[in-house]
């Protein structure tokens, strides 16, 4: 493999749609390429290769082609609506969007219009983004496959045979394949960024509270968050810088002023303070992730980063604290839908809700008691150093219809789902900023991923690192081939 | 340690909220149970200390937790 400009295919603008939104926004905004043309090439590619990938529950052609007409006209009068004026991104399916439908991956939301847009979708339309569609999501982003018996299963770009990861599997593969230059995801116990790293793009689970939830249908309360997918480091900061902020109307919503993260990117991290949390988020573990993380890692000691180890408090308890929150505010959320319409769910979805009406209140209430204690013991920890490195996931994507099967990996046995989110539920439960960075392949060609955790609201340090890094490697330019048979 | 309760328990419990589970996914929810009871048995010998401050949120603290 070689790094390639863009999708390879037949029939669109192939360079162009392999671009970086921070470059597709250069070009929109000093009108090299309409906004019309950039959305037709990326209309086109979807056309071409979505029968296969399935990234779309909904594309928006008609609207998308009348805002993008509409960012031409306004920007050939000389107004520029906002940094993402005429860029083609996309959507979760889970986030409203106003008169369009929003279905949450679901038979039981399938024909709901709702009248309003969500926050991000609002300010992502006020920054003059074109929005060309929602994407597919594992059902209510209650899983990490994107296996979805209603709307199709997500296959990976690179290999689609394998799942994309999840839940925001469809926005992980359209951004890598091409099919918009950011989208949109949630992350609750790692949605955006298991599906970032399965399909080698780069996502970033903001500082909980950063971004505001309102319009998104919630998983788990306590543990959502909302961010970008994008191919860059540069393109998340970009995206991040346009959706985050406080909102009245999230009362989860922190009110902390919003730094300029392209302000700070470019800084160097000479000085950083790195520490590689050790044993349980790298055993076991595939030894070729092993290898290409620890590579990643070794480049941001090259950068000047200073590396320490570090213990991570209370791991043996991370699976139980997020396993009671998660499943316990999801069953609470969807108790009337269990209760009369249980056949309309994914058999799968549905066993998981079963499990969270089963858990106490008494483990719900403990879960978050001791939730606090990881907080407190982790802000020790911060005091010290800068940034945590490790693997984004210790595997990479499963096999379609096998990723519930317990398998051997390195020196031992993982269910690959539960692998999946081993590396990232500590984050959701801290809150704390978290990034994924291609840092390599498999030898069966598939992305790996490193991940980068920051302090509460610093994304802008951790923004500034995978940037570092994406200035020292080229595997974030990597792309899939065009070719998605199956 | 923390027991796994047997399907007719797991049955009761969710009949308790009115939620209906047929027969044939019973023994998948109890081996779910039993995983996550497994988890829970660390969770029990916590020791949270006799005057912890109660648990709130606080959305400027950057975590839902406590």
């Amino acid at each position: 493999m070689t790094p390639m400009p863009g999708p390879r295919g037949d029939s669109v603008n192939e360079e162009r749609v392999g671009l970086s939104l921070t470059e597709i926004a250069r070009r929109i905004h000093s009108q090299e390429v309409s906004a019309t043309h950039a959305l037709e090439d990326v209309l086109e590619h979807i056309a071409h290769v979505d029968d296969t990938v399935n990234a779309f529950i909904t594309v928006l052609r008609d609207q998308a082609l009348q805002e993008a007409e509409a960012a031409d006209h306004m920007l050939r009068a000389g107004h520029l609506l906002g940094p993402l004026h005429g860029v083609p991104v996309a959507v979760k399916d889970i986030l409203t969007t106003a008169g369009i439908p929003t279905t949450a991956g679901s038979k039981i939301l399938a024909d709901w219009r709702p009248e309003q847009d969500a926050t991000v979708v609002r300010k992502l339309r006020q920054a003059g983004a074109v929005i060309i569609g929602k994407t597919n999501l594992h059902e209510f982003a209650f899983g990490v496959t994107t296996e979805n018996p209603h709307y199709g299963n997500t296959r990976n770009p690179w290999n689609p045979e394998r799942v994309p990861g999840g839940s925001s599997g469809g926005s992980g593969a359209a951004v890598a394949m091409g099919m918009g230059y950011m989208a949109i995801g949630t992350d609750t116990g790692g949605s955006i960024r298991i599906p970032a790293s399965l399909c080698g793009v780069t996502g970033i689970k903001p500082t909980y509270g950063r971004v505001s939830r309102n319009g998104c249908l919630p998983l788990s309360w306590s543990l959502d968050h909302i961010g970008p997918l994008a191919r860059t480091a540069e393109d998340c900061a970009r995206a991040l810088q346009v959706i985050a902020g406080h909102d009245p109307h999230d009362p989860t919503s922190a009110n902390r002023p919003v730094p300029d993260y392209l302000a700070t990117l470019n800084q160097p991290i000479e000085g950083l303070t790195v520490a590689v949390p050790g044993e349980p988020f790298w055993e076991p573990i595939d030894p070729e992730v092993a290898e290409a993380v620890r590579q990643g890692i070794d480049v941001l000691a090259g950068l000047g980063a200073r590396m320490v180890e570090t213990d991570f408090p209370l791991a043996d308890e991370i699976v139980a604290m997020q396993t009671a929150i998660l499943f316990a505010e999801a069953a609470a959320y969807h108790h009337r839908w269990l209760r009369d319409c249980p056949d309309d769910y994914d058999p799968r979805v549905l066993a998981g809700l079963h499990q969270g009406a089963a858990i106490p209140a008494v483990d719900y209430v403990n879960a978050q008691r001791l939730r606090a204690i990881l907080r407190d013991r982790m802000a020790e920890i911060f005091r010290r150093v800068d940034l945590l490195a490790l693997p984004t996931t210790p595997v990479t994507a499963p096999e379609i219809g096998r990723a519930y099967e317990t398998v051997q990996v390195g020196g031992g046995q993982l269910q690959l789902t539960r692998a999946l989110t081993r590396n990232m539920s500590p984050f959701n439960l801290l809150g704390a900023p978290a990034m994924t960075v291609p840092c390599g392949f498999s030898s069966d060609e598939l992305p790996i991923g490193l991940q980068i955790v920051g302090r509460p609201f610093e994304e802008a340090t951790v923004l500034r690192a995978g940037h570092a890094y994406q200035q020292e490697t080229d595997w974030h330019t990597w792309r899939p081939p065009a070719d998605t048979t199956p | 340690m923390r027991p796994v309760p047997d399907t007719a328990e797991l049955k009761a419990q969710l009949a308790l909220l009115g939620v209906h589970i047929a027969d044939d996914a019973l023994p998948a929810l109890q081996r779910r149970v039993g995983f996550y009871q497994d988890a829970m048995n660390s969770v029990d010998e916590i020791d949270f200390g006799l005057t912890e401050p109660a648990v709130g949120y606080d959305p400027d603290a950057g975590s839902a937790g406590g």
